[in-house]
């Protein structure tokens, strides 16, 4: 692909002060879906493209396609020109082409077992019996047994001589039971919506994990369908990492997107609480509090080494002792605001122009055990799994609920909760946290759903965090 | 000028599907079926910031998936680019699908609920448009008359195709162009109101008198807003924010499989044991041409689709997988989703919605719904943009946006007070992967004791 590439891109007359960029997506995805012991799904999609980039007086204009001819190419170049001198006279700004730096390198997921190793006859076997699993008893209605591989391989060159190349694998299984009995009904899952997401092979696809995984679905569920309300009142909220990502992702994750605060996704996805003078500045969260943006970390779902515009990517601390550091921007957004940023100009495929996107955001671990975080609690709940998720356009009022929580009484855990559910202001939420686990309470997830920009796009972030523990939040069960 | 502004031509796309599915079912051998579906558009976005372009673009896309369904009723399904130029290049295509299918299904179990292909039907629907060119666009959206606007949002325009044929002699078609623009205006306050204009042919003058009525309601939103406390208040809910509610049906409740499977609220609906307002009337209607009645499972839904009448609930949306599964006839609902939803009217004019809400809350527009106990039917939200504090029927003041937690049982049922009998289209601007089909008819309604908790 490289070559062809380059060949197409030495065909095109630039002008100085233009550049080009040529982006190559393919895709290739498989998902196998089994409920109830019955094959669900059996699917296989493939997806290639090109987009090719064309900066024109300051303007980029994109022009896509899946057809993969030198002369296709040519002819899509050609848009992408077009594109960008018809936009240039109403360009909201006017970049320069140090915003698609010369970045040269590779990147490779790191795989200890390929998933490939497993016939799809054995990835089926072992999905009918994490479903059978399940199904522990009677009061189980159903369950599901998901499991998707997807391999990504990208190859950039541009004008400027960029040229790099990355290949992701990615996993996802998602585990779900639900349940009735004396008309309650109820739903376990692995972590929550596919937060079972990794960068690698069949490592994470070992039938004793997964096994693992599906008994505690089972026995939670029973747990669950024989659960009190979780209480109405204002408590101690102590959040596992599973939702600890939920959290992180929509009131840490998108209010500090570059792109919202300038504006641009006022009309979708919404706007930011935070300020573009903010930065440096506000306490975001108490002194515990520290978060990163980390693309190295091995494994997470959303590791990568360059930007999908060619910006060499390195952790950086977004949040420190609370206070407010860097901005989720790109090249293109740090231009436009002045704020510090990462590489995280990123875009759902080869027909998607790429934006201001999370990667990996993490809440670095604190120093207290899970045992001193309960021990040191008089009255709380303990919440693990998300179920529900809502928030305001401007990231600040939200609304979230879980799948499973127990009740904390004089420092320790107690009785089963369903149906809990917690609600608070971000600005106000993070200044409560009181206390943040250990490296031994650290959970590291993903998703392949968050959505986002005009035309919408869905990418996959990472999402790693210790358990932590937050005082006087609003807690409250299902409807009655 | 308005021309035509697809680069692909939809003639040769149609003969190349044809092509490619004649190839295809030849290879098929005793009792193996299959279907093919296409899903292909050119189009043009452009995403606008502050009154400018933030990014501008084309793109041209043609997927194909095929269901292969073996003798044993092992299924595999694939999808992948269809960007092949001539018969040979289709038939090695066809081919080499049909050769992997065969391989990928071996040792897998069959699928008991499998729907196999086994009726002939056809169609073919193409809508026409008017569409501006892409040179054009740029200065037709964000012209002279626009300068100055805070315009925000997305401008999406040109050919959607959506094809369907399988081994048993169905073949269907539809393609549409059209186009558009989801856009709102934004104050310095930070407050906005949010609108489209879509259709099938650009008509400079109607856009501009969109933006201009949606300048105009600016106005009331100059003023400081008020502090709303958490609790129940009567409020209007727009079409806009009616069908965000209605939304929530999509997921799961309305799904003939949810309720076998004892999660959907609607069970106790069924049950007996909740109630919508007989003011409430529900059904999908494929007449409104927003979508094909085909769906890539196969099925074939008629036009219209009753779900609720007068309150009473009529059927849920059913796939041939369900009733396969639990024997409910389906009625050709693959996803078991709403695609083309019309909810019934009442007797309120919209003009005078303000004056029958008297003191309360005009809700033009709700923000990322989900279930907060979903077998209760309990919704949670946002209200967003242009939002309206009205006291004795007079709009006064804009609000501080508030979260609401609430039933669709109340908000449909024991809380309906009022349904606008004048209603609006609200498109389908999705277009995650690719541009969606759909649309909505969608009335505003008025809701005694709706429930704001932050």
């Amino acid at each position: 692909m490289e070559q062809l590439l380059k060949k197409v891109l030495s065909q095109l007359s630039i002008g100085s002060n233009q550049w080009v960029g040529l982006r190559y997506h393919r895709e290739h995805a498989r998902t196998r879906e089994v409920r109830d012991a019955h094959p669900e799904s059996n699917r296989g999609s493939e997806s290639a493209g090109v987009m090719i980039e064309w900066l024109v007086d300051g303007q980029f204009g994109y022009a896509a396609t899946p057809d993969l001819c030198e002369a296709s190419l040519l002819r899509t170049a050609a848009l992408a020109h077009g594109n960008a001198v018809s936009a240039a006279r109403r360009a909201l700004y006017r970049f320069d082409t140090s915003r698609r730096p010369p970045s040269q390198g590779i990147y490779s997921s790191k795989v200890s077992s390929p998933l490939a190793g497993l016939s799809d006859a054995e990835q089926f076997e072992v999905l009918v019996s994490l479903t059978k699993r399940m199904r522990t008893s009677e009061a189980v209605i159903t369950a599901t047994a998901w499991l998707q591989n997807v391999q990504v391989e990208s190859c950039f060159v541009s004008s400027n001589g960029a040229h790099f190349e990355q290949d992701l694998s990615l996993v996802s299984v998602a585990l779900e039971a639900v349940g009735q009995r004396n008309g309650v009904v109820q739903k376990r899952s692995n972590h929550g919506l596919s937060a079972y997401s990794y960068q690698g092979g069949a490592e994470f696809v070992l039938e004793k994990i997964l096994a693992q995984q599906a008994d505690k679905v089972a026995v939670q569920l029973h747990e669950l369908l024989e659960a009190a309300e979780c209480p109405n009142e204002t408590t101690h909220l102590v959040l596992a990492p599973d939702q600890m990502m939920l959290q992180i992702h929509e009131s840490i994750g998108h209010p500090l997107e570059l792109d919202r605060i300038l504006g641009d996704e006022r009309n979708y996805a919404g706007s930011s609480f935070v300020k573009l003078e903010d930065f440096g500045r506000l306490q975001y969260g108490s002194e515990l509090l520290n978060v990163t943006f980390d693309p190295g970390v091995e494994h997470e779902f959303a590791s990568y080494a360059f930007d999908d515009c060619g910006h060499p990517a390195h952790r950086e601390f977004l949040i420190e002792k609370g206070v407010l550091k860097r901005g989720l921007g790109s090249l293109e957004s740090q231009a436009r605001s002045g704020v510090l940023g990462v590489a995280n100009q990123r875009a759902s495929s080869w027909n998607r122009a790429p934006i201001d996107r999370m990667a990996n955001i993490n809440v670095e671990p604190g120093e207290k055990s899970f045992e001193q975080i309960i021990s040191g609690i008089e009255r709380g709940v303990f919440m693990e799994s998300n179920k529900s998720w809502s928030i305001d356009d401007y990231r600040n009022k939200f609304q979230f609920g879980c799948e499973y929580a127990r009740v904390i009484e004089n420092g320790k855990l107690g009785r089963v909760l369903r149906n809990p559910n917690y609600r608070g202001v971000t600005s106000d939420f993070w200044k409560k946290l009181v206390a943040v686990g250990d490296p031994s309470t650290l959970g590291v997830f993903g998703t392949p759903y968050c959505g986002k920009g005009e035309p919408n796009q869905s990418i996959r972030v990472g999402h790693a965090s210790p358990v932590c523990a937050f005082a006087g939040v609003e807690v409250f069960g299902g409807a009655q | 000028m308005k021309t035509s502004a697809h680069i692909f031509d939809e003639q040769q796309l149609s003969s190349r599907f044809s092509l490619f599915c004649e190839h295809f079912f030849s290879q098929l051998s005793g009792g193996e079926s299959a279907r093919v579906s296409l899903a292909a558009e050119q189009t043009h976005f452009l995403r606008m910031s502050r009154g400018a372009v933030r990014q501008n673009g084309t793109v041209e896309d043609a997927q194909v998936q095929v269901q292969f369904i073996s003798q044993a009723g092992q299924v595999f399904e694939l999808s992948l680019p269809f960007v092949g130029e001539n018969s040979n290049a289709l038939a090695h295509l066809a081919f080499g699908i049909v050769s992997k299918a065969r391989t990928q299904v071996q040792g897998i179990p069959a699928d008991p609920y499998v729907n196999r292909p086994a009726a002939r039907s056809t169609s073919s629907v193409s809508h026409k448009g008017q569409l501006l060119n892409p040179n054009e666009t740029v200065e037709a959206v964000l012209g002279r008359q626009q300068q100055g606007d805070d315009l925000v949002g997305i401008y999406a325009g040109g050919l959607t195709v959506s094809a369907l044929a399988d081994s048993a002699g169905m073949h269907h078609w539809f393609s549409s162009e059209s186009f558009f623009v989801d856009y709102s205006l934004w104050l310095t306050n930070g407050r906005a109101v949010k609108s489209s204009y879509a259709g099938r042919t650009w008509e400079q003058d109607a856009y501009e008198q969109s933006v201009a009525q949606t300048r105009a309601n600016l106005e009331i939103l100059k003023k400081p807003q008020r502090v709303l406390k958490p609790g129940n208040y009567r409020v209007f809910l727009a079409p806009s924010a009616t069908s965000e509610l209605l939304n929530m049906l999509s997921w799961g409740a309305l799904s003939e499989g949810a309720l076998q499977r004892k999660d959907s609220p609607l069970c106790a609906v069924r049950a007996g044991e909740k109630s919508f307002s007989p003011k409430f009337s529900l059904k999908e209607n494929f007449a409104l041409g927003f979508a094909p009645r085909f769906s890539n499972d196969g099925e074939l839904a008629p036009e219209v689709i009753s779900l609720f009448e007068n309150g009473k609930f009529v059927q849920a949306l059913v796939s041939a997988r369900t009733e396969k599964e639990f024997g409910v006839p389906s009625n050709g609902c693959g996803s078991e989703r709403l695609r083309t939803p019309e909810m019934g009217t009442g007797t309120l004019a919209m003009s005078d919605a303000c004056n029958a809400l008297g003191t309360g809350l005009y809700l033009s527009d709700l923000h990322y719904l989900n279930w907060s106990d979903a077998i209760q039917g309990r919704v949670t939200g946002m209200t967003r943009y242009a939002c309206v504090w009205v006291e004795n029927g007079e709009p006064v003041c804009p609000i501080q946006d508030m979260r609401f937690d609430e039933t669709l049982f109340r908000c449909f049922g024991s809380e309906l007070a009022e349904v606008t009998r004048e209603t609006e289209v609200i498109p389908e601007t999705s277009t995650y992967v690719r541009r969606a089909l759909g649309g909505a008819r969608v009335p505003g309604i008025l809701v005694n004791n709706f429930q704001f908790t932050l």
